[in-house]
């Protein structure tokens, strides 16, 4: 340290000099050195005395951490989009009822992208067999954008073959095997679609954006864009759905994002991943959620770290401070100097914990890349970005306090050791770091909310564990006298360090609590998804079940025995008014163009609520209810004005005044509710077929649309649409080998629609795949934040440990006991972070499981003995392991340097 | 020792006996060897060559918790005093009566601290006691364990002249109740005069001087 300070002193010097030659005689060359080429030149001589180490690696790791989050984030996110894609044919589509403006499609050419116009409607296609009501959709060139079409020769021979570009030429048309078999033709015959005839000259065997509408249940025809004006099907006021695919990089996909999003109509919608495919789309969604959550985790656990490290380092120099403040160099300049050097410092080290991060995840993916379900995309420059921001950031918010702190370190010290600087003021610290933790937390997610309720939940964590443990502190104080001598010395040292203890007890059960938390999350949202889709998840969907067959459907599966859902019933009518006015009047303007009330929706009747069904509003009807068809007022086909006038007469809200009793109960969908501005009470008219169904909305129920089962939007009680014109429906899993089962029930049962969904499962599956390996790496990089963390805490309490180790020594006191003192304040750290870990996660996860990841919250009783329990074992061998040097070096060592 | 890759001889062919009850001062310039010949011979450190017996244990031979429980019949008053900041004066003197076992440390630790004239500061911290006072509690400390030999480093060292005087008096006449074979590091004379026995470090090399 002589070294250092003679070398600080000869520049202090050379500025004395400087200074008393200001004006006439300063030279060039003896020009005082600036507070940056000072902290420059102290940066080179701190590092070398090595007591830089620990807050370089902890900002090197923390960097590297986000770095390596960020970097694999960006990747599989963008693998994952890219598959997303796939399933929607392009990285971006507009979906609109009426063509979609020239010009909106020439400026996206102009942007660079790709465009591909597709249409789907619904036509009846005739063969000299039949006919059979189709999904026709229209293809441009260049379509799939994303994907892949394969097609197979025949109906016999199933390999699929990829169309490599090619699309249905004029006057051909492709069709999948349903659309096949229901009209009785195979490749190569001709068909009419409208007042044109086709020949037809492939089968479809998998699209690639099929999966959104595999509710339209139609099966498919595919024909040539050109061609859709000589079918004449499509007339001003068809039911047509224009989508236009666009492809291009994301930087462009963005930017004509923007550009259009203003001019966009209400029955326009722009879908991505998110919108258009549910169920891949709130996957997506969580594990975004979850992967920006962990990386916020790694920030806050190096975040800690570093103001631990910086702590040290700050005491470490109080010294050196006060000896140039003795030689008449303000502390201020001298903290000053300090300053600027951490910032070198953060720049350097952020850039080498980037580069390392990027390293190291270039190395881990090529060396998983085989195993990986599909190519990853390189990485972006964000990341580099978010990395080397976040270790500056991290540094200034986190490390800035205790060096500035270093201005009032006393000249008398150089005579009274024992004079220590001031304890940075807990606001300046707290608060700079808490600035920085919001600035990162909101630079990560883009999230206010999250931002605010993490800030607030964090601070208020904080607040209350230290609280907490300065109680247990003093209890532990007055129950100490009477115990042993260890646990005795043990209690007494934790109770008279808590000054150092507190932060390092809320360090470790950060640690605990941050990892508990990412790992409970991790394996709720995995067993959350493998629910929803089971390996045996149904991969057919059969429609249109006619109520003479349906035994007969069911039996042979049965027989077979194939695993199928119960048979549900199902009418098909179309809202058409909503107390007793046109619908379309009455729902507010945006829910005008709400799907659901220009097509026919499924109603269905049952007892019980659906299993992934909640009831958010009003209640669930009675089990026994069992409406017969006389009481529905209005139903099939009469006419009870009297009662309506007596419903419409009633304003709204006030449900109870309905005669109820006379009105079948209905169970609506709380989406549908929503867009369409209903309440619980409003009455509402279904037509089918020129009959009309009345009742009121008794409850409102959330649908998981994920699940990949029958789910409805309406619901009445059992036994009310009985006399109407029903179909059913069910699910089935198929395995792979009873394919052969399909032309079988093809052929039985024509009427009845099967609806092939095992590729949508497969690519979900796919996708769900890349989620949880992402899932398993941030986890992994967790452990190692809080690793540091763990480290830095320990190390940070090193120097006071080793001299009171030499002095318990010189007293006598052996090696052995000196350790067993430690361990017994380890194990009570340990346990008591995870008693604070504990409650702080069980706190956290309930609010996060409700208001991010929309999961379950249940108390997990094995973390009530597991994290106490690890924390004790885990911080045991930490602190252990990091304090060894304590009997290891000679005590007069200790004694003369401290 | 070894210094930038040259040995570095600091003791050379030191040859010292001191008998049990008798009251040594080794005396010598700045770097002369003076603490660490202490340390060897206290235990606290280790020599590379030569060995060194205290209370007839051969401290060379035994591993660092032999040393330990020699060192129990040992006590220690430092130039820097050396008190744990975060204990009170009384908790400090507790310590080694506490680490050696003892059932009533504490009535003995308040009796020490009586001895020494600081009843009335059982509860304060070192930070809150002048350095005379932070010594007495050393002594204290020191004395409590009823150590057979008292290993003393300069212990006016820190101190003025006034204090340090009431210092050396309040050391030797503990030193007297007690029977403790004293061995003092300092280099001042006049303290090493009241010494029976005083040693003169130089260059390495030691030589009592009557």
């Amino acid at each position: 340290m002589n070294q250092k300070v003679t070398a600080i002193e000869t520049e202090g010097t050379s500025t004395q000099a400087s200074n008393t030659k200001t004006g006439q005689k300063a030279k060039p060359e003896q020009s005082k050195p600036s507070h940056w080429q000072m902290a420059w030149r102290l940066l080179l001589r701190e590092w070398r005395s090595g007591d830089l180490n620990l807050l370089a690696s902890a900002l090197i790791l923390a960097v590297m951490t986000v770095a390596l989050t960020a970097f694999i984030a960006d990747r599989l996110q963008g693998g994952m989009e890219q598959q997303a894609a796939q399933l929607m044919g392009g990285d971006l589509v507009l979906s609109s009822p009426r063509a979609v403006p020239e010009e909106w499609l020439q400026q996206a050419e102009q942007q660079q992208l790709t465009v591909v116009r597709t249409m789907e409607f619904a036509s009846m296609v005739a063969s000299d067999e039949g006919f059979q009501l189709s999904a026709v959709k229209a293809v441009q060139s260049g379509y799939p954008l994303k994907g892949e079409l394969a097609l197979a020769a025949s109906t016999k021979d199933f390999t699929p073959t990829s169309s490599a570009g090619r699309l249905p030429a004029g006057g051909e048309v492709w069709m999948d095997n349903r659309l096949l078999a229901a009209l009785g033709v195979a490749v190569g015959d001709e068909v009419e679609i409208g007042q044109k005839l086709f020949n037809i000259r492939e089968m479809i065997v998998k699209e690639p954006d099929r999966g959104g509408g595999f509710l339209s249940f139609n099966p498919r025809a595919l024909i040539n864009f050109d061609d859709v004006a000589a079918t004449g099907v499509v007339q001003p006021g068809s039911r047509v759905n224009y989508r236009v695919l666009f492809g291009g990089a994301p930087e462009q996909i963005d930017a004509y994002k923007q550009w259009l999003k203003p001019q966009l109509e209400a029955a326009h919608r722009l879908l991505d991943v998110r919108e258009d495919r549910p169920s891949v789309g709130s996957a997506l969604d969580r594990a975004q959620r979850y992967l920006q959550l962990t990386s916020i985790g790694a920030v806050i656990l190096s975040g800690v770290a570093v103001a631990m490290a910086a702590g040290r380092f700050a005491r470490r120099r109080q010294d050196t401070v006060a000896v140039m403040a003795s030689l008449g160099h303000a502390p201020r300049i001298m903290s000053s100097i300090y300053q600027r050097m951490l910032l070198v410092l953060g720049v350097l080290a952020a850039l080498v914990g980037a580069g390392l991060g990027y390293l190291i995840q270039s190395v881990a993916v090529s060396l998983v890349a085989e195993l990986l379900p599909v190519y990853l995309p390189a990485a972006s420059w964000q990341p580099w970005v978010l990395a080397v921001g976040t270790g500056v950031l991290l540094l200034m918010g986190f490390a800035s306090a205790p060096l500035l702190q270093l201005k009032n370190v006393s000249p008398l010290r150089v005579f009274r050791r024992d004079l220590d600087m001031a304890t940075p003021s807990t606001l300046m610290v707290y608060g700079l770091a808490v600035l920085a933790l919001v600035v990162l937390v909101y630079w990560y997610s883009s999230d206010l909310k999250l931002t605010f309720w993490l800030t607030l939940g964090l601070a208020l964590v904080l607040s209350l564990a230290a609280v907490i443990t300065l109680g247990l502190f003093r209890v532990l104080k007055v129950v100490g006298p009477g115990l042993s001598t260890r646990p005795r010395l043990a209690i007494r040292s934790l109770y008279s360090h808590r000054q150092t203890a507190l932060p390092q007890v809320l360090a470790f059960g950060l640690v605990l609590m941050v990892v508990a938390l990412v790992a409970l999350i991790r394996s709720d949202l995995l067993v959350s998804w493998q629910q929803q889709l089971p390996s045996n998840a149904p991969n057919y969907f059969a429609i249109n079940i006619q109520p003479y067959e349906q035994e007969e459907f069911a039996q042979t599966l049965d027989e077979a025995g194939i695993q199928r859902s119960p048979l549900y019933p199902m009418v098909r009518a179309r809202l058409t008014l909503i107390n007793q006015q046109p619908a379309i009047e009455m729902v507010p303007e945006k829910g005008r163009e709400y799907n659901a009330l220009h097509r026919e929706l499924n109603l269905t009747w049952r007892s019980t609520l659906p299993d992934d069904n909640k009831v958010i509003d009003g209640r669930w009807w009675p089990e026994n209810l069992h409406w017969t068809p006389t009481e529905v007022n209005g139903s099939a086909g009469s006419d009870n004005t009297n009662s309506t006038e007596k419903v419409i007469g009633k304003s709204a809200g006030q449900d109870t005044t309905i005669p109820q009793q006379k009105l079948m109960p209905l169970s609506l969908e709380s989406e549908m509710v929503e867009h369409l501005g209903l309440k619980l009470g409003d009455q509402l008219t279904f037509t089918l077929a020129g009959q009309k169904i009345e009742g009121y909305i008794d409850n409102v129920r959330t649908v998981n649309w994920d699940n990949f089962q029958p789910n409805f939007y309406v619901i009445a009680p059992p036994g009310a649409l009985d006399n109407l014109p029903q179909t059913s429906l069910a699910s089935f899993y198929l395995p792979a080998d009873q394919q052969q089962l399909v032309p079988k029930l093809v052929g039985v049962f024509p009427a009845v629609s099967l609806l092939d969904i095992g590729q949508i499962l497969a690519q979900v599956r796919q996708i769900l795949q890349q989620v949880t390996l992402a899932i398993e790496v941030m986890l992994g990089f967790t452990l190692l934040c809080g690793l540091v963390l763990l480290l830095a805490a320990v190390k940070n309490s090193l120097d006071d440990r080793l001299r009171e180790g030499a002095l318990y020594r010189t007293l006598g006191a052996s090696g052995r006991l000196i350790r067993q003192i430690q361990c017994t304040e380890f194990i009570l750290l340990g346990v008591l972070a995870g008693v604070l870990a504990l409650m702080g996660s069980e706190l956290t996860a309930f609010l996060l499981y409700s208001n991010l990841f929309d999961l379950d919250y249940s108390l997990s009783f094995t973390h009530w003995l597991l994290l106490p329990l690890s924390g004790g074992v885990i911080i045991t061998a930490a602190g252990m392991w990091g304090t060894r040097q304590v009997i290891l070096q000679p005590p007069l060592q200790v004694l003369r340097s401290g | 020792m070894d210094a930038d890759n040259q040995a570095l001889h600091i003791l050379n062919g030191i040859d010292l006996q001191i008998n049990a009850a008798e009251s040594a001062a080794i005396l010598g310039s700045s770097g002369a060897g003076k603490s660490t010949l202490l340390g060897l011979l206290a235990g606290l450190d280790q020599s590379s060559s030569g060995e060194v017996y205290l209370n007839q244990q051969p401290l060379n031979k035994l591993s660092e918790e032999e040393r330990a429980a020699v060192r129990q019949q040992v006590g220690f008053v430092f130039q820097s005093f050396q008190l744990l900041e975060h204990l009170t004066a009384l908790e400090n003197v507790m310590l080694p009566l506490e680490l050696a076992g003892e059932k009533d440390y504490e009535a003995k630790a308040k009796q020490w601290l009586d001895r020494v004239g600081l009843s009335h500061r059982l509860k304060h911290y070192p930070r809150q006691l002048s350095g005379g006072e932070q010594q007495r509690v050393a002594i204290a400390r020191a004395f409590a364990g009823e150590p057979l030999v008292l290993f003393a480093d300069e212990p006016t060292g820190n101190l003025d002249s006034v204090t340090g005087h009431s210092i050396i008096e309040l050391l030797f006449s503990l030193n007297k109740d007690q029977g403790t074979t004293l061995v003092l590091v300092t280099h001042d004379e006049v303290l090493a005069q009241r010494c029976q026995r005083r040693f003169y470090l130089q260059q390495g090399k030691l030589e009592e001087r009557s």
